[in-house]
């Protein structure tokens, strides 16, 4: 039995690695023919890769390109390249004193972005990632030719984050789309993109952002350090980044925010945070992420502080509901009856005439009942999902309540506490996991089970740190300066300053003038 | 912003807030009305002039000695031997407070709120978040009470605002009407309160400014005299002379309060005790595991579980039932106490400044 349970709990470390060979390192010879078998050889001669072939002119030797279909786009190829390659007949210019391959770069090919490459694995590099690749007989290197152009989605509304007032664009899954978003926010040549592969079979690119001289130096060192040694074979979602990021603690808090509006992305970008961009997804990972901007809104921002401060302590209230009115409803009914007034008592005692189910099962019931509606609602067709609302949360609440499955009491109260859960998104796992365990704490001893529930919780958040940042930060530890975006939102104009929790670098706090003003008026 | 091991003199001035006067507000208030009657106020009063003068010697001893804790301080005065032999008491002593805290704790439960369900389920589950606390650090117990402090004087004043319209003002008059010696018995009885300035030097190394550590420890005493004296004049003019035979006053206080005419509060005092005294344990926890850390010279991390089970178990088996326990407090170990908390600290104290002026004057002879 031994080896089974060793093998249940041992860390396996391969399962994030299926192979890493495959190492290709051939250099290209002056053979075409010899060339592509090789080149057929590795793709295994896939159906979407195209071997173009055809006659270089004037010189009258034997080219190829080769692409992947849909990866490119065939106007450019087909007018830039194709076009210059076989027409050319331009009698002013003598080549025969030029070499081929310098002729083809200067003279011929009439795209923007050319690269000359030598080895077998940079062409398979260029022909995946979406570029063409020309190959010539009687020379010994090609030429990666920059026709990406496959079809992505529009910019439009993020679906997850929608304002009334503000920007209503949204990332999208092309990178580079995405990191032109970024630049139009920001026009500092201070804000720099770094460019990294991640995955080993799927090559994903993954980029982090940052402007200079207002993040501190250590966080991007760290942080490039993280991002090279994450060791998997492939990334389809950022969310794969920022498990990998956080480290194998296994945590309940959101400790890398993420993001789906440039607008938020260079607003944490003008804090001192790193935005970290994938390829292939719309949201965007923000670090170090901190527990208070879970409560903040973009909105607070384009709006007057007023209600920045209100809408604030409404979202402080909505987390505190969600995660305790289910546990205190049950230590209530269960222990502390004395702690209602006695009318609320005498109302809730006729409402649970005939209820077969003590309060903890029947509010279990509900709880579980409500996360099975919410799940639906969301997975299901934008149609069908009202169709689940409806029939779930109206007709199957009165239908239960009527029946005497469970009490009107309940129904609210679960109601309520999930609806406080939407309002702050962020935190949903936190809130889903405290709820079920406050309520069976409660269930078990009452306010002091609560008590000491919450006190867990508490620890948690007190202990945890996001990129060395405390994740409580300005609260707890306290640092004054950076109160003024929490519980009261001070006007804009008393919070020209980066906050101070989040640069812990002392060097760079000194010298960041130039950028200080530069994003001053960007905010603005 | 990093973690680095380190808390701020405000956190520090928050531990000794929240850690200190929390258990003798609920258990030891009757016993000195015992004694001073009215003139209860008067006693704490100077309670709080010991508490100053006892913590000032403290303060000096921490100073001089700016990166040891207790165990180190009396290693490195009194030498390896007799020093490993102090700090040892200090251990023991350590660990009999937290059995000592947690017992009351869970008595206070069992005897107010929960009367069916056994003490040892309580002493377990507030074990649970202490050892929790305990693996994750210094910076975290000091965030903590921050939140905590917050709950304590929150809920403090709250209580004191609706009571205000029960009391009875002339039942704390006549001032001064039994002896002055029966006021100075009164304060002897919180002698243990004003011992338990002790874990200053245990948390002295920690703050990362101590250039004005005198002064602060002095604020936070006067802010533990202004929330306590008041709770102690309320306390007499609700109840008058049965304040004598009241088991838990301050409990007895939330019960007779009512806001408006049917919310009863005496519930909330279970959030601020059970966040108050859950705090006050964790810092005395810490203080066993760190001492025991340092006088075997390994990482803190290998005795937080040991210390913590042996904790629960001899809560458990020494005192019979909670009113024994108090009566012990009141008679064998206020004795006790005194000598380890108060006495031994003094003894380094003058142990080292004879040691320094000692060698001083060798130093300037050769």
């Amino acid at each position: 039995m031994k080896p089974f349970f060793y093998n249940l709990f041992k860390k396996d470390n391969n399962k994030r690695k299926i192979n890493n060979s495959n190492k290709i390192d051939d250099f290209i010879t002056k053979n075409l023919e010899q060339n592509v078998v090789k080149i057929k050889n590795i793709l295994n001669s896939s159906c979407d890769v195209v071997f173009r072939k055809f006659v270089l002119q004037p010189f009258n030797e034997n080219a190829v390109v080769i692409y992947i279909d849909g990866l490119i786009e065939p106007r450019i190829l087909n007018e830039n390249a194709l076009l210059q390659l076989m027409q050319s007949t331009n009698p002013d210019i003598n080549y025969e004193n030029e070499n081929i391959t310098d002729y083809v770069s200067n003279h011929l090919l009439t795209v923007s972005e050319i690269k000359k490459i030598n080895t077998i694995s940079q062409i398979i590099d260029a022909i995946l990632s979406g570029e063409s690749v020309l190959l010539i007989n009687t020379s010994n290197c090609a030429f990666q030719i920059n026709t990406r152009g496959w079809k992505s989605r529009n910019v439009d509304e993020p679906p997850s984050e929608s304002v009334v007032r503000g920007p209503r664009e949204g990332f999208v899954e092309s990178i580079r789309f995405n990191t032109a978003l970024l630049r139009r926010k920001i026009k500092s040549p201070n804000l720099i993109f770094e460019n990294f592969t991640v995955g080993s079979i799927s090559k994903t690119d993954v980029c982090i952002a940052y402007i200079k001289d207002v993040v501190s130096n250590d966080l991007v060192i760290e942080m490039r350090k993280k991002i090279e040694s994450i060791n998997i074979d492939y990334i389809l979602e950022s969310g794969y980044i920022e498990q990998l990021l956080v480290g194998s603690k296994t945590t309940i808090l959101p400790l890398i925010g993420n993001t789906e509006k440039p607008d938020v992305a260079a607003a944490k970008m003008f804090e001192g945070r790193i935005a970290i961009l994938t390829d292939g997804t719309p949201f965007v990972l923000t670090a170090p992420h901190l527990f208070v901007e879970s409560l903040q809104s973009s909105e607070d921002y384009y709006n007057k502080p007023w209600r920045g401060t209100i809408i604030r302590w409404i979202r402080i209230i909505a987390l505190l509901l969600s995660i305790f009115l289910p546990a205190i409803y049950i230590a209530a009914l269960t222990y502390h009856l004395e702690i209602l007034p006695t009318q609320l008592i005498i109302t809730i005692a006729a409402s649970r005439q005939g209820i077969p189910f003590k309060p903890t099962s029947e509010m279990l019931l509900m709880l579980v009942f409500f996360e099975v509606l919410k799940e639906a609602g969301i997975r299901m067709p934008k149609h069908i999902g009202m169709a689940v609302s409806i029939v779930g949360g109206l007709i199957l609440g009165e239908a239960a309540v009527k029946a005497g499955i469970v009490s009107n009491p309940t129904v609210m109260v679960t109601a309520l506490s999930g609806i406080c859960g939407f309002i702050v998104m962020p935190q949903d796992t936190l809130v889903l996991v405290s709820k079920f365990a406050l309520a069976i704490l409660a269930s078990l001893s009452g306010l002091f089970g609560v008590l000491i529930g919450s006190i867990m919780i508490l620890i948690k958040l007190t202990s945890s740190t996001s990129f060395g940042v405390p994740y409580l930060a300005p609260i707890a530890p306290t640092i004054p300066n950076d109160l003024k975006d929490v519980f009261i939102k001070y006007p804009l104009w008393r919070m020209n300053y980066k906050p101070k929790s989040i640069n812990f670098s002392k060097k760079v706090q000194s010298n960041n003038q130039d950028t200080k003003q530069a994003g001053d008026k960007d905010e603005k | 912003m990093k973690n680095n091991g380190k808390i701020s003199m405000t956190q520090f001035n928050i531990i000794l807030i929240v850690a200190i006067p929390s258990t003798s507000l609920l258990f030891v208030l009757s016993d000195v009305y015992e004694n001073a009657k009215q003139d209860m106020w008067i006693s704490l009063s100077l309670v709080a002039v010991y508490c100053i003068s006892f913590s000032i010697i403290l303060t000096k001893l921490a100073k001089m000695y700016e990166k040891k804790n207790l165990i180190q301080i009396s290693e490195s005065v009194l030498g390896l031997i007799l020093g490993k032999f102090i700090g040892f008491i200090f251990l023991g002593f350590f660990i009999h407070i937290n059995a000592v805290l947690i017992r009351e704790f869970s008595d206070f439960l069992n005897g107010s709120l929960y009367y069916e369900t056994p003490t040892w389920f309580f002493s377990l589950f507030i074990l649970i978040p202490c050892i929790y606390i305990l693996y994750t650090g210094i910076e975290s117990i000091a965030r903590i009470g921050q939140f905590v402090i917050g709950v304590f004087c929150i809920s403090l004043l709250f209580i004191l605002f609706f009571s205000f319209f029960d009391t009875d003002m002339s039942k704390l008059t006549p001032i001064l009407a039994n002896s002055p010696m029966s006021i100075f018995e009164g304060s002897l009885r919180l002698i243990v309160w004003v011992g338990e300035f002790i874990i200053i030097l245990m948390f002295a190394c920690f703050i990362e400014k101590k250039e004005k550590l005198t002064r602060s420890v002095i604020f936070s005493i006067i802010i533990m005299a202004l929330l306590i004296i008041p709770i102690s004049m309320c306390l007499v003019a609700v109840f008058g002379s049965t304040t004598e035979f009241l088991t838990y006053p301050f409990l007895s206080l939330t019960q007779y309060v009512s806001i408006g005419r049917n919310i009863r509060i005496d519930t909330f005092i279970l959030i601020m005790w059970v966040s108050a005294l859950f705090f006050k344990f964790s810092i005395f926890f810490y203080c066993s595991v760190q001492s025991a850390a340092s006088l075997y010279k390994v990482k803190m991390k290998n005795f937080i579980i040991p210390i913590g089970i042996f904790t629960l178990v001899l809560s458990e088996t020494i005192w019979d039932s909670g009113i024994i326990l108090k009566e012990k407090i009141l008679t064998q170990y206020s004795i006790v106490y005194t000598i380890i908390q108060i006495g031994l600290p003094i003894m380094l104290f003058i142990v080292a400044k004879l040691k320094k002026r000692f060698f001083k004057k060798n130093k300037e002879r050769k």
